[in-house]
């Protein structure tokens, strides 16, 4: 890959799009901006490719690379005023992998009207928050590497991760009454 | 169950995102091909997509732009970059590995380019040491287990600026005479490095780097922004996970093999410049 061979770009590409893409459409909640900032950061990516640590897991690098993205993303105009004029509903029509034939269709709405006030809430949490829950949670980066990536310290990091889920639990309970 | 173990089974339970299989593709083409301003239309077994998925076609457009807006930016303001590096010595059993290709070390100034251009990257493994020189400007020592992305000039106002990376291990620097009023800045894991006129060594792996000024003084920036001064005498290490910095004297070793290459480097200017009648 340091050597930008095809077959190995190739493999590299395969191996960490949805880690790349999965992220972005986390930390957004919408699909054309995630491709957007995808894009940017494929092009970081590749530019910064010569400087891969072989020895490590390359995650917590392409990591930190999506979450400057999207904070660029964030502080653009363009985003800012997206946001103002896409409703949140209509934010995160994800595609859902999960099996669903065993389901009743009573359960089935139960679930997807529970998973869309999730998104919800997630999507409403500060910036900092947000990405936290989503590099641990979704990405499944253990605080250490989330600190690694953002540059933050790692007591940071486990004390925003807490008080998003705080916060995530009060806006959940909130919607729920 | 507690809040929080709850809200985290919830948050796990969300489906992810798939991507457009025609998005999905057209960057995938690109990013094999070589971004930016690869050709994306072209599919894994190369034949064309009829039909160009959105977005890709505005950015390529936006970049083939950028791309010649660079162009003419590097003509008139980069164009030459220099300085061309002379490979001086190389020393010890191991390797040298320059842009992916790499010499036995016994063989290296044989097979080897004797002078490297800025930007190439140069690592040494084993024992190897690495000396090179832009004669007048700059001497740098790669210890065993370097690597670097050879100094360039860059465009800049004012003073002449040259950009370079330390990847890993232990690179030692001296200025020259011709250096006088020009900036080196070093790019290293842990931290940024700005030069104008010393001895000093960045010693640095992906998480601390250090750096150990013999003479002069060196600037030294955080991955946070905070700048800092190290001076002659003192050495600086930053870690890049915890924010940490710890500044103290150099080592004696270290200041021992500054101050070798130091008189090294001088002494070859020296005969030089009685050579050339300077």
């Amino acid at each position: 890959v340091r050597r930008l061979e095809p077959e190995a770009l190739g493999a590299f590409f395969d191996r960490y799009f949805h880690l790349i893409h999965g992220l972005a459409f986390r930390l957004l909640g919408n699909p054309a901006q995630a491709e957007d900032v995808c894009q940017d950061v494929f092009l970081r990516v590749h530019r910064g490719l010569y400087r891969l640590d072989t020895s490590r897991d390359p995650a917590p690098w392409l990591a930190a690379i999506v979450g400057n993205a999207c904070r660029e993303f964030w502080r653009g105009k363009h985003f800012q005023a997206g946001q103002q004029s896409v409703p949140i509903a209509e934010i995160g029509d994800w595609q859902d992998d999960h099996p669903r034939s065993r389901e009743t269709p009573e359960s089935e709405l139960v679930r997807s009207e529970q998973q869309r006030r999730v998104r919800h809430a997630i999507l409403e949490l500060p910036d900092q928050l947000r990405e936290v829950v989503v590099l641990h949670d979704f990405q499944a980066l253990t605080h250490q590497e989330i600190a690694t990536a953002t540059g933050a310290s790692h007591d940071a990091i486990r004390k925003r991760h807490s008080r998003a889920l705080a916060r995530l639990a009060e806006a959940l309970k909130e919607r729920e009454s | 169950m507690s809040d929080e173990r709850h809200i985290q089974e919830l948050i796990r339970s969300l489906p992810g995102p798939e991507g457009e299989p025609a998005f999905r593709e057209a960057l995938r083409a690109e990013f094999v091909a070589g971004m930016p301003g690869a050709d994306a239309s072209a599919d894994g077994d190369g034949t064309r997509v009829t039909e160009a998925p959105r977005r890709v076609v505005p950015l390529r457009l936006g970049l083939v732009g950028l791309a010649i807006a660079a162009s003419l930016l590097a003509f008139f303001f980069v164009w030459p970059r220099g300085p061309e590096w002379n490979v001086v010595a190389v020393a010890g059993e191991g390797s040298v590995t320059v842009n992916g290709t790499t010499y036995p070390s016994a063989e290296a100034l044989q097979r080897m380019p004797r002078t490297l251009s800025p930007g190439v990257h140069v690592s040494v493994e084993g024992g190897t040491m690495l000396d090179l020189a832009a004669p007048g400007v700059l001497s740098i020592q790669l210890a065993p287990g370097s690597e670097l992305e050879v100094p360039g000039r860059v465009a800049a106002a004012g003073r002449a600026t040259y950009e370079g990376l330390v990847a890993r291990g232990e690179v030692r620097f001296v200025t020259g005479p011709d250096f006088a009023g020009s900036r080196l800045d070093l790019d290293a894991p842990a931290a940024h490095v700005i030069v104008t006129g010393t001895t000093f060594a960045v010693i640095t792996d992906a998480d601390t780097t250090c750096v150990c000024v013999l003479e002069g003084t060196v600037e030294m920036v955080s991955v946070d922004g905070a700048k800092e001064a190290v001076t002659g005498g003192t050495r600086r290490t930053l870690r890049r996970e915890t924010g940490e910095a710890h500044a103290e004297e150099i080592l004696p070793m270290e200041r021992m093999k500054l101050q070798m290459l130091r008189d090294a480097v001088l002494g070859a200017a020296d005969a030089d410049a009685a050579g050339t009648g300077r």
